[in-house]
């Protein structure tokens, strides 16, 4: 059986961490994959852990070849779209950064060199996967390839450096990456070059992308591409990189870049700049769009979590195969509405007196009598779950313990349509079934609620290293726990926030911090799905949070930030730390 | 200049000769604890740095006095950020004709900038056949509560870039302290493929151990589970030699990615890691700040590490024609 079958690829949260086997498997094709497969420049725009990594991957012509899809099958078979992946990591960024002695001239240099070196190697991998694909008999390969990377290494290293395999020159890409950053330090060092000595790889100081256009001319001759056939070259994970560095991208999005398109990724407000090398900005929609993945559709939502959940235990396991989501957790009590038994006497009006205002009681019971299917959209609809919720937290203060973060639905719901997040959730509950003795189904609701809370302790906890950032879900998640259990409900539940354009600069940037970590959500114009708010808005907070602040996973009605500000909390913090966040209001929030 | 050995010493300096020494001057009372042990009539050449911020804090005046008076130099005034000004006056050393070189660096209030800086000079030193340079670390008590470290940037240390350009796995391994929040971010930010730890233990303290441990307990949990090392914080030998049995399964594989966030004494074992295989690993610092500081006394105990540096064999150079 392959190596797949036996792995628990449900411990595997990151798309990096996946082979490339793995990946196709597991991968669930969308229609924003499907506008990636276009000649457009695109920015591909998605908190962490949505699936970014995933999509420029798959784009990739080793990745793509393998997805049994159509549309994918015909773009390669008729050399359409050949993908080479770039993976801008950190560890690879905190090289380029660590230089602050570098005047701007000399950084972007330096950026462009080593630039110029990853995609080259980016370009080595998709020949061996192009070479693999198009020529099948062995000989014939051999020797294309031999006379393709002899010419590309003379290219590269102008003629001092010969290879005949994609191997060696792979390796000669590596060494001068690590011979120049160690002429750059003995430089720093000693104040210059050994004596005779030049810098390596002088070639890749060329203009960005020069040499990776000269290895794509010679492949395209090799191999015989068509003229139409389009290089998208995937650049993943740019919020790493300065405002300095998208300026020089931009550059190239702007310009008639011939067959080489861009697919670049970052997080939300992570495009750092319009800003170009040529004086003109970019202009939306003519030299790029953005691609904002991220959270579909209610309706959608749910089969394409099961899909994830499926495609992962298929390829797990054994003792993974044959669960389905609704097997391992049940149904949930509070994301299902109940059939309306919302008559005059039921349990259900008995709470909403208990916890809602009086004119709200009086409408639901005048609505009950007189026109019970607004009854059922207007009241039972809005208070089912906050009614449940706010119940079952006050009968825990004492013996019973919480079970009301519990079910699918619940568990999609704080997944936050995040493929990480999601994966990390399905593991937590089957590591819960595997250890313990009984392996009953579903998991207790009780486990479950726990699991939920814990989770969603942990991801504020991650927060922590951002102090402002903490402080500021903190002071949210209070304000609307505070609404739901201290407060006496109305139809309109609090659980996003309205920011509006007088908004600070701090605390704007602590909002795109929360969007781009994923603890914030953006409530999205239809109209323009792919754009987002800039200083003015409406963002809910990500649904994982819920459990944790014993709040509705729902967006609710937005409040002006400004009001949280001014609420004192009523319930006690689990866990504050120092920052003077709200001290440093904007003039115009302080008078609100 | 290559690594020959890393071994660990007598704190007995008392008697060392040395042909430079360097210091760092901050606010800690720590600062001076080493320097009041030495003789200075058996250093050669003194070379104090001074921290740019914190020069009215806590014992800072006091030690900007002491260097003056007892050493006979006035600090000189580096950001903890810059080693513009470390290579300026390395590179006006005067160490020619020196057969043998030793070094004494104390790092116990340094920053690792400073004291990498110093390493990266090591390695490109071309006039002595032998240097030694010993490292000197005095454990601390901090005088009042530990302040969470909130990160500013990831970025490697220069001239410890490693080479993390190829698309293999990454390996990341991350020396743990009580910074157990922003530790998790790194880890974020990096997502490395495959996580190591290791913490002081024993430590500097009784309690030590667990208390990193429970400040890191999300991270071990769930990320590292079975992969923390325990090692001592009394021993940069044991600490690089273990870590270099850690990744030898893992050369030639992997990128090699250490962020050394613990105790300075295994910080230090991890950055001469880093050189030791320079091109295959890439020596990571997370840069932030604490508020508010606090003052730092010497409990007496030392560690002292000597490397032992000899120079390169021509072939082992790599360049390109």
């Amino acid at each position: 059986m392959p190596e797949s079958k036996y792995r628990n690829l449900f411990e595997i949260e990151n798309a990096r961490d996946l082979t490339r086997q793995q990946m196709v498997d597991t991968f669930i094709e969308s229609p924003d994959f499907k506008r990636l497969l276009s000649s457009k420049n695109h920015i591909v725009l998605g908190e962490r852990g949505s699936g970014k990594t995933a999509l420029a991957k798959m784009l990739s012509h080793d990745h793509l070849s393998l997805l049994q899809v159509n549309y994918a099958q015909q773009a390669v078979q008729d050399k359409l779209f050949i993908g080479m992946y770039v993976s801008i990591k950190t560890e690879w960024v905190s090289g380029l950064r660590n230089k602050p002695w570098q005047d701007e001239r000399e950084k972007e240099a330096f950026f462009q060199w080593r630039l110029n070196v990853a995609t080259c190697l980016a370009l080595l991998k998709t020949l061996r996967s192009c070479l693999d694909r198009y020529i099948r008999d062995l000989q014939q390969r051999v020797i294309v390839e031999r006379e393709l990377i002899k010419q590309i290494s003379e290219s590269w290293s102008e003629g001092s450096q010969l290879y005949a395999t994609i191997v060696d020159l792979q390796r000669y890409l590596e060494d001068i990456e690590h011979i120049r950053q160690q002429q750059l330090a003995r430089k720093r060092v000693t104040g210059r070059l050994r004596e005779g000595e030049e810098f390596a790889g002088i070639p890749f100081d060329a203009e960005l992308f020069e040499p990776l256009r000269r290895g794509i001319t010679l492949a395209t001759r090799a191999l015989n591409l068509p003229e139409e056939c389009k290089w998208l070259l995937c650049l993943d994970e740019a919020e790493t990189l300065d405002t300095v560095h998208h300026r020089i991208l931009n550059t190239y999005l702007r310009a008639d870049s011939g067959n080489l398109v861009f697919k670049i990724t970052t997080t939300p407000y992570s495009h750092y700049t319009q800003d170009t090398n040529s004086g003109k900005p970019l202009i939306y929609g003519h030299d790029y769009e953005y691609v904002y993945i991220g959270q579909n559709s209610i309706f959608e939502e749910k089969e394409w979590v099961k899909k994830l959940f499926e495609k992962r235990a298929k390829s797990s396991a054994i003792e993974f195969q044959d669960i389905t989501l609704e097997k391992l957790l049940g149904r949930s009590i509070l994301m299902i509405p109940k059939k309306s038994e919302w008559t005059l006497d039921s349990e259900e009006m008995t709470l909403l007196e208990k916890y809602s205002t009086k004119p709200t009681y009086e409408r639901a019971k005048r609505l009950i009598r007189e026109e019970p299917e607004r009854a059922k959209d207007e009241i039972a609809r809005k208070f089912h779950g906050a009614l449940l919720l706010r119940k079952a937290v006050e009968v825990s203060h004492g013996h019973k313990k919480l079970d009301i973060f519990s079910g699918v639905e619940m568990a999609i719901r704080c997944g936050d349509c995040n493929p990480r997040r999601l994966v990390r959730i399905f593991n937590s509950f089957l590591t819960e079934l595997l250890r313990s003795e009984d392996k009953k189904f579903p998991i207790a609701r009780t486990k479950q609620t726990d699991i939920l809370i814990e989770f969603s302790y942990n991801e504020l906890e991650r927060t922590k290293s951002s102090a402002q950032l903490y402080e500021f879900l903190q002071t949210i998640g209070t304000y609307m726990s505070d609404c739901l259990h201290k407060m006496p409900l109305t139809s309109n539940l609090s659980l996003a926030i309205d920011v509006s354009k007088d908004v600070s600069d701090e605390i704007w940037k602590v909002i795109e911090k929360a969007v781009e970590w994923g603890y914030l959500f953006p409530i999205r114009n239809s109209n323009h799905p792919d754009r987002l708010p800039h200083k003015k808005g409406r963002f809910h907070l990500g649904y994982v949070l819920a459990p944790y602040f014993k709040i509705m996973p729902r967006k609710g009605h937005p409040i002006p930030l400004s009001t949280i500000q001014r609420h004192k909390p009523l319930s006690k913090r689990l866990n504050t730390i120092e920052g003077p966040l709200f001290d440093n209001l904007s003039a115009e929030e302080s008078a609100m | 200049m290559k690594i020959n050995k890393v071994t660990d010493i007598s704190d007995d300096i008392q008697q060392k000769h040395y042909d430079v020494a360097f210091f760092a001057c901050g606010y800690e009372q720590r600062s001076t604890y080493i320097p009041r042990l030495l003789n200075r009539e058996n250093v050669n050449k003194t070379i104090v740095f001074g921290y740019k911020d914190g020069r009215t804090e806590f014992h800072r005046e006091d030690n900007d006095k002491y260097f003056f008076n007892n050493w006979g130099q006035e600090p000189i005034i580096v950001g903890d950020n810059d080693d513009t000004v470390v290579y300026e006056q390395l590179r006006e050393l005067d160490l020619k004709a020196k057969s043998e070189l030793r070094v004494l660096i104390d790092y116990s209030t340094m920053s690792r900038l400073w004291s990498a800086s110093i390493l990266n000079w090591a390695r490109f030193l071309t006039d002595s056949s032998s240097l030694k340079i010993d490292f000197l670390y005095a454990f601390g008590n901090y005088k009042g509560d530990f302040q969470p470290l909130i990160i500013e940037d990831i970025l490697a240390i220069p001239g410890y870039e490693g080479s993390p350009i190829s698309d293999a796995p990454s390996l990341a391994i991350f020396g743990l302290g009580f910074d157990g929040v922003a530790a998790l971010s790194a880890l974020d930010q990096l997502e490395p493929n495959i996580v190591y730890a290791y913490l002081a233990s024993p430590g500097a303290a009784e309690d030590y151990p667990a208390k990193a441990k429970y400040c890191n307990k999300t991270l071990i949990n769930h990320y590292v589970k079975d992969k923390l090392l325990e090692l001592p914080i009394s021993s940069v030998e044991v600490t690089f030699r273990s870590l270099t049995e850690l990744i030898s399964p893992h050369r030639g594989k992997t990128n090699i990615i250490l962020i050394p966030m613990g105790p300075k004494p295994h910080v230090l074992a991890a950055m001469l890691l880093c050189l030791r295989f320079e091109k295959e690993i890439t020596c990571l610092r997370v840069r932030g700040k604490r508020a508010p500081i606090v003052d730092v006394e010497a409990e007496g105990h030392i560690v002292a590490t000597r490397v032992h540096f000899k120079p390169e064999e021509p072939s082992q150079e790599q360049t390109i024609a």
